[in-house]
């Protein structure tokens, strides 16, 4: 069976990511100013990982100038709907699922008439107990 | 060298079969141990599966260390030297390495390297994974709840715990509006006793490290273990107050899962433990494991373990030798 797998962000990849929701678009330039001289990256180092946010689909760019202008493709909550969808759906026993724990199980149904029985069950023990239902 | 290199392809060898009798005695101890463990706290349960599922992996190493014990504490002079009144071809002892290096050997020796060192290469490569895949999602923020969870905002109802190290708690929108607050209170309560407990680690761990149990051994344990965590964190939550409300609570979010499934017939009708955990709650609380239990286990263990190992260190440089002159 084939895994769904996820777009998977490196360190950096994920600092300039951050950088383009925060702030917006940018050239190479602007995002080396902001997120690699304070780490004391070389600028191709920055160009590089701008590159591989556009080759993985999470940037857009366009032509500036001569430079390239960067932008986010996803908003910040549309990449958290997307990357925690994919978790959600992960295939029981498959590694994504492994690192993940849901209050109820998401990939499998108990069944109409199952559930029903059940909490035909609860009701009966509240009625002994002598609750309010 | 080459002699070291023998008993190493020896060690390797014994270590095989120790894994082999370990799976095979897992196989036949599992109904017994399934058995005796209905009805015990669920946190107690969880940790006797946990330590059955890995044991398919430290204990043949445990006993390889064993085995391994005389010959290096008669080099450290904590005991007399056993060498001396052997004379097996099989002799396991790095102290003196007598077996050369035969093809035989080798090809063990070397089959071995190559398993661990792809199996470790593609374990980092997965928990690297893991790490940037959730590190990605931290980094997408989330409204925090004042009882610590996330809120995210989804049309599916969901509350889930992510994450190894440091797990967080998201909650969906769509469940926050959903349940009335004493509900979602004993959801993130359930959470929360994921994130102490450490659930998503342990379960990743039991995976890992149970993979030589034979698969029919291994899906069984895998399942109970899950089970057991979602049963302790359901414990914690009725200590909230009421068991019947926790039970309430799994079913109605069960209930309401089940309503914003878009495509009911593409998923699975296994009940995911829903009924034994509602059935669990309806009955009276179970004891609180006793602590001190662990301690005398462990240390009747480790004397046992002492006791057996030289008869082991023999009679496994027994079988040895013998698979030797059959090779």
């Amino acid at each position: 069976m084939t895994q769904r797998r996820g777009i998977a962000l490196g360190w950096l990849e994920t600092v300039v990511l951050d950088q383009l929701w925060a702030h917006g678009a940018a050239d190479v330039a602007t995002m080396h100013a902001r997120a690699g001289a304070p780490r004391e990256l070389s600028r191709n180092t920055i160009q590089s990982t701008l590159e591989r946010l556009y080759r993985k689909g999470l940037a857009d760019r366009y032509k500036c100038g001569r430079a390239y202008e960067y932008r986010a493709r996803l908003t910040r909550g549309e990449w958290l709907t997307q990357s925690l969808s994919r978790l959600l759906d992960a295939t029981p026993g498959t590694d994504s699922a492994l690192v993940l724990s849901a209050f109820v199980d998401l990939a499998e149904r108990t069944g109409e008439a199952n559930l029903e029985a059940l909490e035909a069950l609860v009701r009966a023990r509240r009625r002994e107990r002598g609750d309010p239902t | 060298m080459s002699a070291e290199l023998g008993t190493l392809a020896l060690s390797l060898l014994a270590l095989l079969g120790f894994g082999v009798l370990t799976s095979l005695g897992s196989a036949l101890a599992w109904p017994a141990l399934e058995r005796s463990l209905r009805g015990s706290h669920p946190a107690q349960r969880a940790r006797w599966l946990f330590a059955f599922a890995t044991a398919a992996t430290w204990l043949p190493l445990l006993l390889l260390c064993l085995c391994l014990a005389p010959g290096f504490l008669a080099l450290i002079g904590v005991s007399q030297d056993h060498c001396l009144r052997q004379s097996d071809r099989a002799h396991l002892c790095f102290a003196h390495p007598r077996l050369a290096l035969s093809l035989p050997l080798g090809i063990v020796l070397s089959a071995a390297i190559a398993v661990l060192v792809a199996g470790g290469v593609r374990g980092a490569r997965r928990l690297a994974r893991w790490h940037d895949e959730l590190s990605g999602l931290g980094l997408a923020g989330g409204v925090s709840l004042a009882s610590g969870a996330r809120r995210i905002d989804s049309p599916r109802p969901f509350s889930v715990t992510l994450g190894l190290w440091r797990p967080e708690i998201w909650v969906s929108s769509a469940l926050v509006e959903a349940l009335p607050s004493a509900q979602l209170e004993i959801v993130v309560e359930h959470e929360r006793a994921h994130v102490r407990r450490r659930d998503s680690l342990r379960r990743l761990v039991a995976a890992v490290l149970s993979r030589p149990h034979l698969p029919i051994v291994r899906r069984r344990v895998l399942a109970e273990l899950a089970l057991a965590c979602e049963e302790a964190c359901d414990e914690s939550a009725a200590r909230l107050g009421d068991r019947l409300a926790v039970a309430e609570t799994v079913l109605a979010v069960e209930r309401l899962i089940a309503q914003a499934t878009p495509h009911p017939s593409l998923v699975g009708f296994g009940d995911g433990g829903v009924a034994e955990r509602v059935r669990s709650l309806l009955e009276p609380a179970p004891a609180e494991p006793a602590s001190a239990l662990h301690w005398w286990l462990g240390s009747a263990l480790a004397i046992g373990a002492m006791w057996l190992a030289h008869p082991l260190h023999h009679l496994t440089e027994r079988w040895l030798g013998w698979l030797l002159s059959v090779l």
